[in-house]
């Protein structure tokens, strides 16, 4: 799911910045109160679990591959902000480190996967959790890989539409939505059960501990 | 009558028609071969190879099972090659082909994936060590 460099129009990449210096400015507002001394380190912990996670690539059917992204049990652990935050580093180590997703593109990663990811989650558990907290939990999780993958399939898809050449051929990312949203959708479903059942043991494991959440 | 018929004949024969002719010969090529990070060949995706800073590409097709791209460079200098696939993944990069006659190798530049996974995941916690110690709240 993350987008590499060249994919993106600067038409998409130039506003998606602007847009994802102003949420990393809202996010980063009261950081140094948000964090005392118990909450740093477990932060710590789970967003090192949610770089690793990116780091392993599953094979799924159709010969591509795919992994969880961890940012649903930064954002049910420690809310949005904090989890958008962390997130955007591990995408920013993703990129640089292993050219996993472009920088270009990381303001349109960063805001589909930490902060709509994350803003899903959050709000999906607190839809669901007077229901039942587990299936919340789950659901959740599910979702926030769910929404991120159509938005990034979105985007992509737009780009035939917004950057041709003269001939009319794609100057960028050259697939249509009608493609790239079930190309992301459907593999994104399965590695969304992943990511459901992963979150659930770290979120029990955080109560088991008496973690604020 | 006849005239003609022997004129078409022998004109034929001389005329440039719509056939496609072939050659096959055994030629030195350049091979980029494209994985996903867990050794998955990029089979059968999308991609255009470029001379760097042109815009129409000198070969456009799809990579072959084992994620390879073939191509013959004219000009020893950059390409640049795109490989997309409708689920996102793929490359844009910059690299120059090497001499085919001398079949030299021009690898990815390969620090080991732990190596680099480690060096992350020390960035991570260090950064957070540092947060600790200088700037959270005082409690």
């Amino acid at each position: 799911m993350h987008i590499p460099d060249g994919f993106l129009s600067p038409q998409t990449w130039l506003p998606a910045a602007v847009i994802a210096l102003g949420a990393w400015a809202w996010a980063a507002r009261g950081l140094r109160s948000a964090l005392d001394e118990t909450l740093v380190p477990r932060l710590a912990m789970l967003t090192a679990l949610a770089y690793g996670l990116g780091l392993i690539m599953l094979p799924l059917p159709g010969g591509t591959s795919g992994h969880a992204l961890g940012v649903a049990m930064l954002a049910l652990l420690f809310g949005l902000r904090l989890a958008f935050l962390a997130y955007s580093g591990v995408l920013l180590l993703q990129a640089l480190l292993f050219g996993a997703g472009g920088l270009t593109a990381l303001p349109i990663n960063a805001l589909a996967m930490g902060l709509a990811g994350g803003a899903t989650a959050v709000a999906t558990f607190r839809l669901l959790r007077g229901f039942n907290e587990t299936v919340a939990v789950a659901v959740a999780a599910w979702l926030s890989v769910i929404v991120p993958g159509a938005l990034v399939a979105f985007v992509l898809g737009l780009q035939p539409l917004i950057a041709t050449k003269p001939d009319g051929s794609p100057l960028f990312f050259p697939f249509g939505i009608e493609i790239t949203l079930p190309a992301i959708l459907v593999p994104h479903v399965f590695i969304g059960l992943g990511e459901a059942a992963l979150t659930l043991l770290v979120w029990r494991y955080a109560r088991m501990r008496k973690w604020r959440a | 009558m006849r005239r003609l018929f022997v004129l078409l004949v022998c004109w034929s024969a001389l005329a440039q028609a719509h056939e496609v002719h072939h050659r096959i010969e055994a030629a030195g090529a350049v091979v980029v071969t494209l994985t996903y990070a867990n050794g998955e060949p990029f089979a059968y995706e999308k991609y255009a190879l470029y001379p760097a800073g042109q815009e129409t590409p000198r070969q456009v097709g799809n990579t072959d099972a084992a994620g390879r791209i073939a191509f013959v460079p004219d000009a020893i200098g950059k390409w640049r090659l795109q490989a997309t696939s409708a689920d996102g993944h793929g490359v844009n990069l910059e690299f120059a082909a090497p001499a085919v006659a001398a079949g030299t190798q021009a690898a990815e530049p390969s620090v080991p994936r732990w190596l680099l996974a480690g060096f992350g995941l020390s960035l991570i916690f260090g950064l957070f060590g540092l947060f600790q110690l200088f700037a959270r709240k005082k409690t």
